[in-house]
């Protein structure tokens, strides 16, 4: 087993019995569980029109839920898996293993993609479920008789993820340089409120990193770029900042 | 061949202000090495320098006659080390934290068993660290060191917080790693009484320099050469220079100091000084054990 194997199992057996783990199921379960009460008390408003597939309704309505949710999320996800590491004063045992810094950082980050991909699953997933009950408790929604455009979903997925990609780095870095999780969440709370309010919108936020993801509710694409320019900065940041982050850690963090 | 060597080792915190001054450490393979120093004294600063968790500002550090700064990996293979307090996962349970570290270590998955049979914690091992008290969380601690079943165990004072007989219980079997398995230990205490029984060096530091490093038979020695006897006679002057033939003497306005070097030197003085019809008013014999030599060559 490669080192790199190995570090990543033993993250595995650190998010056991932890929020973390806990947070990656409630946090992809709560849109669709929302999108249940909310189909169920006004179901007549979502009853589709002739030739009109529901699950284009319920699939925006679900991803616009994410894009303001996903970005906390992320931030409260990288703070606890680095919260394990701090809380357990472990940096200064971890370090004096017979295991390269990169192995382990990389190990970290390989482990906090594992989970965001079982919260992206779980949702798709639950969103989906939540469609075919829908469809059995009311036939006039119709779900049972149509089928979401796979496709389509992927391909939102896949921009949206990418959106994050510069959140992620950024927060990265600061969860193991800065030790205390209220400040690294006042950090993210901050920058997800600044891009609330300017709603994604304006000629600097397509640099500002938490906008990214705000960009995308009511997401139309583009029929001319398969990215937006958001998303190609946001891929610019994650390689800096991920880079940046892997050097001071393997060079300079000492825990 | 040291398996631990520090040459001309300084580190401070900020450019200016050195808090290690010129460490050289020597400590021999197989050998039992206490670090001892009030608190403050740069015990747990050296031994983060030893495993890499802080880079000198100057000097070598050596270990299994490797460089630390080159080779830091292949080193870290044969240590087991534990500062402080034991980092420990306590949402899990004891299993689940030896667990990781023989992952990472890449050992075998019996070994587990046998540390836990090693510090008596089996039949805790299912459960959760934070229902621990603070000895059996100390003897985790020690046995995710002894995991690798490491040629060299670094331990930064391990028995604190720890009851007497937690005490007695990790010295022993420190004494029988050492003894059984030939494991070379660095152990840092700021008590000399809680190490002395096992330790076969010792290093003593303070204010960030070594003052003393040797053999406990060499920290005897120093023992002799500050057991004296302060006394006061009848005529002071008579009395030093009855005494000052035979023994090293010295005299001030507080009366004569005399060194000895046995009990009967002792027995001697007071005989000679008798005999020659002084009169005794006072006759201290401040007979250093090592914690007085240790408090005295501390604060000195």
């Amino acid at each position: 087993m490669s080192a790199i194997t190995r570090a990543f199992s033993t993250e595995t057996i650190k998010s056991k019995n932890t929020f973390a783990l806990w947070l990656t199921f409630i946090g992809a379960a709560i849109i669709p569980l929302t999108l249940v009460i909310t189909y169920i008390y006004n179901w007549k408003l979502f009853v589709p029109e002739p030739g009109q597939n529901p699950w284009e309704e319920i699939f925006a309505r679900s991803f616009n839920g994410i894009t303001l949710f996903t970005p906390l999320f992320i931030i409260l996800i990288i703070g606890l898996l680095f919260n394990i590491e701090n809380r357990a004063n472990a940096w200064k045992h971890i370090f004096v293993l017979p295991i390269s810094k990169s192995s382990f950082y990389l190990s970290k980050y390989l482990f906090l993609f594992w989970l965001l991909l079982i919260y992206y699953i779980l949702f798709v997933s639950l969103t989906w479920a939540v469609g075919l009950f829908l469809g059995a408790y009311k036939k006039e929604l119709n779900f049972l008789n149509s089928a979401p455009e796979w496709g389509e979903i992927l391909t939102y997925l896949t921009k949206f993820i990418i959106g994050t990609l510069a959140i992620i780095a950024i927060h990265f870095w600061l969860s193991f340089r800065i030790k205390n999780l209220i400040a690294n969440l006042g950090i993210g709370l901050t920058g997800i409120a600044f891009a609330i309010l300017l709603n994604g919108k304006g000629g600097y936020t397509i640099y500002f990193p938490y906008s990214f993801p705000i960009k995308m509710l009511n997401y139309k694409p583009n029929p001319t770029y398969f990215l937006e320019d958001y998303h190609i900065i946001s891929l610019f940041y994650f390689i800096i900042f991920s880079c940046l982050s892997y050097l001071d850690f393997t060079k300079r963090f000492k825990g | 061949m040291p398996i631990i060597e520090t040459q001309n080792l300084h580190f401070g915190f900020t450019k200016n202000e050195l808090v290690l001054k010129d460490i050289n450490l020597k400590i021999e393979k197989g050998t039992i090495y206490g670090f001892l120093g009030p608190n403050g004294a740069g015990k747990t600063t050296t031994i983060r320098l030893l495993l890499g968790l802080l880079i000198p500002s100057s000097g070598n550090i050596q270990l299994f006659d490797k460089s630390l700064a080159t080779d830091s990996l292949k080193i870290f293979q044969n240590i087991g080390a534990m500062i402080e307090t034991p980092s420990l996962y306590e949402h899990l349970t004891g299993f689940d934290n030896l667990q990781i570290t023989r992952k990472l270590k890449n050992i075998s998955n019996k070994r587990i068993d046998q540390v836990l049979e090693i510090v008596k914690l089996t039949d805790a091992s299912k459960t959760r660290v934070k229902a621990y008290s603070l000895g059996m969380k100390q003897r985790l601690g020690l046995a995710l060191s002894l995991l690798s079943e490491p040629e060299l165990l670094i331990l930064d004072e391990p028995t604190n917080g720890l009851d007497p007989q937690g005490m007695i219980e990790t010295r022993e079997l420190l004494f029988k790693l050492n003894k059984d398995f030939g494991t070379t230990i660095l152990i840092s205490s700021h008590l000399l009484s809680e190490i002395e029984k096992i330790v076969t060096h010792l290093g003593i530091i303070k204010k960030g320099k070594m003052i003393f490093q040797g053999t406990i038979a060499e920290l005897h020695n120093l023992q002799l050469e500050h057991s004296l006897i302060q006394l006061e006679t009848s005529n002071n002057e008579k009395a030093y220079s009855l005494l000052n033939n035979n023994y090293k003497a010295s005299y001030n306005n507080e009366g004569i100091q005399v060194i000895f070097e046995s009990r009967e030197q002792v027995s001697h003085i007071c005989k000679t000084l008798i005999y020659a019809g002084l009169d005794i008013y006072h006759f201290n014999v401040a007979s250093n054990n090592l914690e007085d030599i240790f408090l005295t060559i501390t604060k000195n």
